[in-house]
């Protein structure tokens, strides 16, 4: 939601109906994680896999240690532009990189019902952060901003649709953290994304309301309109909702390390050690350091098939091929079938 | 293990955090911008003046107060904008801020130059906030950012309070650069800004002063008309950002002083019967009465208030309709967004227009009311 899908290609009335799409397009590929849910509900996407084909959870485990280092180096290349061109020009964004990540690793190591517990406060910080910006903002929309939906036809509103959508890694990580959950998991998961999209609705009503195709086009365009944002008692909303960006790269890099260093200690089968977590926060550092040195390098890479194709093989294509095959019958201990 | 990592981590973030940026500018390094003007040179390069907070004098910093001038002023050329801007550390010696500029002022030569690219700049560079204000100088840009405003007074800041203050009084218009620069790149954009101009001064030494000169209305990039200071609160109505607005008129019999408490402006379109466009503006104003003054010491009755309610409204439509018919009909300028609303409720007929190489709306007709409701506060207005 932060950075522009497809460089802001989007006219302001279809980047209104983006959040739409998105909502769409993930519900859809939440799908087969959801059945798999409703196949394992105790044990989740891993354990579908187990039960479905033991030989290949070693591998799987490993495909989906490698998609969470993926995902967590394209969240911090994507905060990494916004530092390094918006907050400090003229430096060098590695260390500050390196200090989130390593914020991440220690995060990581407290446990998936810590990142929990801070993932609430985060909610509720965005929540009201929404309202205020929304609140400030209103005086200072114009519907003739607006442009016609799907006035240059349907072509870029797809195209920015799946480029959002392929953002989504929380919805195989909502497959692997069903054994660390209580609750009804499928409807958390559908809950969570109708609110981001209702969130994004809203803010991306208002950026095209507020600035028209200018803050559309911007590479961060809610920036752009949290920055138009000010009243008389906060004139600089936007150093809060930078503050918030940071803090929820931070939770989501936390996450995806946690996983991935799950999903290592599974296919060891050995006990998680603290240090694993650093690891795995430097296998991240590394390739982001060194493959995007440059924002333009980043975006040549994102707006490419690879971040897509990796998404789509993680949450919606494995699923659904353990899905086809039939679950392997267990044998317990008395004999019997379970 | 944990216990030890736990301190790394908290020592590193704690300590640490300032070696992360080993190339920052300390405060002192920088060249804290409060506004840029940009004017054409005659053989079609850019004269770029930079105002900022004077760090580099003596008496500067701790000792401001003291000094003569807040700020300095720096004028740089380049054959775009761009290459003047990137000068401005070699000549100053610091690192451009461009985060506290407050003001982007375009001279009229380069307001009125068509070219691409002046805006360029201002919009890559991210550091520039969007909701920087944007005006045009009657002359030059680096004359008004150059004018001797008095000790201890930031020019630019006292620009900047006079666009946004002269708003709430319907005076001058603050225009953002978010706003400015998505009209500018509309097709059928109007982008509009405040003109200011450097006033007289009666005596040799006096302290100049900066006073609005209406407001400059652009077409696409184009610079296209200028609307007085007295059409300005009209305009400010059309778009419905009229604040407490004061008008003043003369009724029969009477003079009265009335302040709008609030303006609400809705905009229709359509199509008549041969298929043209057809827009509708409807403005209303609800107004207090500051000042009555009758000719031969009448009392002011509801007769009266009627008859100025409507006085005003006549006198509102007719100046709005010359408004219009000046700018939107002659100069193309389409000050109430007539087009982009157009394309907002009939986008297959707007298509169609330029599907079949038709680039503007086909002649339109537009209709044109004003209603003005008037009261006194605090004082009943007796029968007649």
């Amino acid at each position: 939601m932060f950075t522009s899908p497809l460089g802001g290609s989007l006219s302001p009335g279809d980047a209104v109906l983006l959040p739409v799409v998105f909502l769409i397009g993930t519900l859809l590929c939440s799908v087969p994680v959801m059945l798999l849910i409703r196949r394992s509900p105790k044990q989740g996407l891993t354990g579908a896999i187990q039960d479905t084909a033991p030989g290949a959870a070693v591998f799987a485990d490993l495909f989906y240690a490698l998609f969470f280092l993926f995902g967590a180096m394209l969240t911090t290349a994507r905060f990494s532009v916004f530092i390094g061109t918006v907050l400090f020009r003229d430096s060098p964004t590695a260390p500050l990189t390196a200090l989130l990540l390593l914020a991440a690793a220690l995060a990581a190591s407290e446990g998936t019902e810590a990142l929990g517990r801070t993932c609430g406060i985060l909610f509720a910080v965005t929540g009201v952060s929404v309202a205020v910006s929304a609140l400030t903002l209103t005086g200072k929309t114009d519907m003739a901003n607006l442009t016609p939906p799907l006035y240059n036809g349907v072509g870029p509103l797809l195209n920015a649709g799946l480029d959002s959508v392929s953002r989504t890694y929380e919805i195989a990580a909502a497959g692997l953290l069903v054994n660390v959950t209580n609750g009804k998991k499928k409807h958390v998961l559908i809950w969570a994304l109708t609110a981001f999209s209702a969130a994004a609705f809203l803010l991306f009503l208002l950026t095209a309301a507020v600035t028209g195709s200018f803050g559309i086009r911007q590479t961060f365009p809610l920036y752009t309109l949290i920055a138009c944002a000010g009243t008389d008692f906060s004139e600089r909303l936007d150093a809060a909702v930078t503050g918030l960006w940071v803090f929820s790269v931070f939770v989501k890099d936390a996450l995806f390390l946690r996983l991935a260093a799950d999903r290592i200690g599974n296919a060891v089968k050995k006990p998680l050690r603290p240090y694993a977590f650093y690891i795995a926060s430097a296998a991240v550092f590394l390739p982001t350091a060194l493959l995007f040195p440059t924002s333009d390098r980043f975006f040549a890479f994102a707006g490419s098939k690879i971040p897509t194709a990796v998404f789509l093989t993680g949450t919606v294509l494995l699923p659904l091929f353990i899905l086809l095959i039939p679950p392997k019958q267990r044998t317990g201990k008395n004999g019997g079938m379970t | 293990m944990k216990i030890i990592s736990v301190l790394f981590t908290v020592f590193i973030l704690l300590f640490a955090g300032g070696c992360a940026l080993p190339q920052t500018a300390e405060l002192n390094d920088r060249l804290i911008i409060e506004a840029v003007g940009i004017d054409r040179t005659p053989d079609g390069g850019a004269l770029v003046t930079v105002q900022a907070l004077d760090s580099i004098s003596p008496g500067s910093g701790e000792n401001a107060y003291n000094s003569e001038k807040l700020t300095q002023t720096f004028s740089l050329t380049g054959r775009t904008a761009a290459e003047a801007m990137e000068k401005l550390p070699s000549v100053t010696g610091l690192l451009p801020l461009y985060s506290q500029a407050r003001l982007l002022i375009f001279g009229r030569s380069a307001a009125e130059d068509p070219s691409d690219g002046l805006l360029d700049f201002f919009l890559r560079e991210y550091t520039v906030r969007p909701d920087v204000c944007v005006a045009a100088a009657e002359n030059t840009a680096e004359e008004l950012l150059r004018a001797d405003l008095g000790q201890n007074i930031i020019g630019a800041a006292e620009m900047e309070k006079i666009l946004v203050s002269g708003e709430n009084t319907g005076l001058t218009a603050a225009v953002p650069l978010y706003e400015f620069a998505a009209q500018t790149e509309n097709e059928n954009g109007c982008a509009y800004c405040q003109l200011l101009k450097l006033g007289n001064t009666s005596f040799p030494g006096e302290k100049q002063t900066v006073a609005p000169a209406g407001l400059l209305v652009f077409s696409g990039k184009e610079a296209r008309s200028v609307i007085s200071p007295e059409d300005t609160p009209v305009f400010l109505m059309l778009r419905g950002k009229a604040g407490k607005i004061s008008l003043s008129f003369r009724g029969d019999g009477y003079s009265m002083t009335v302040r709008a408490i609030k303006n609400r402006t809705r905009i229709k379109t359509g199509t008549d019967n041969k298929g043209a466009p057809l827009y509708s503006t409807d403005c209303s104003l609800v107004c207090d009465i500051t000042e009555y003054v009758p000719d031969d010491g009448r009392r002011l009755t509801e007769g009266t208030v009627r008859n100025a309610a409507q006085t005003l409204a006549e006198e509102l439509t007719a100046r709005a309709a010359k408004l219009l018919g000046d700018c939107y009909f002659g100069e193309g300028c389409d000050l109430c967004r007539y087009a982009d609303r157009f394309r907002l409720s009939r986008p297959a007929y707007y298509k169609s227009l330029f599907d079949s190489g038709i680039k503007k709306t086909p002649p339109a007709s537009a209709a044109l009311t004003f209603s003005v409701s008037i009261r006194r506060t605090g004082r009943e207005i007796p029968g007649e």
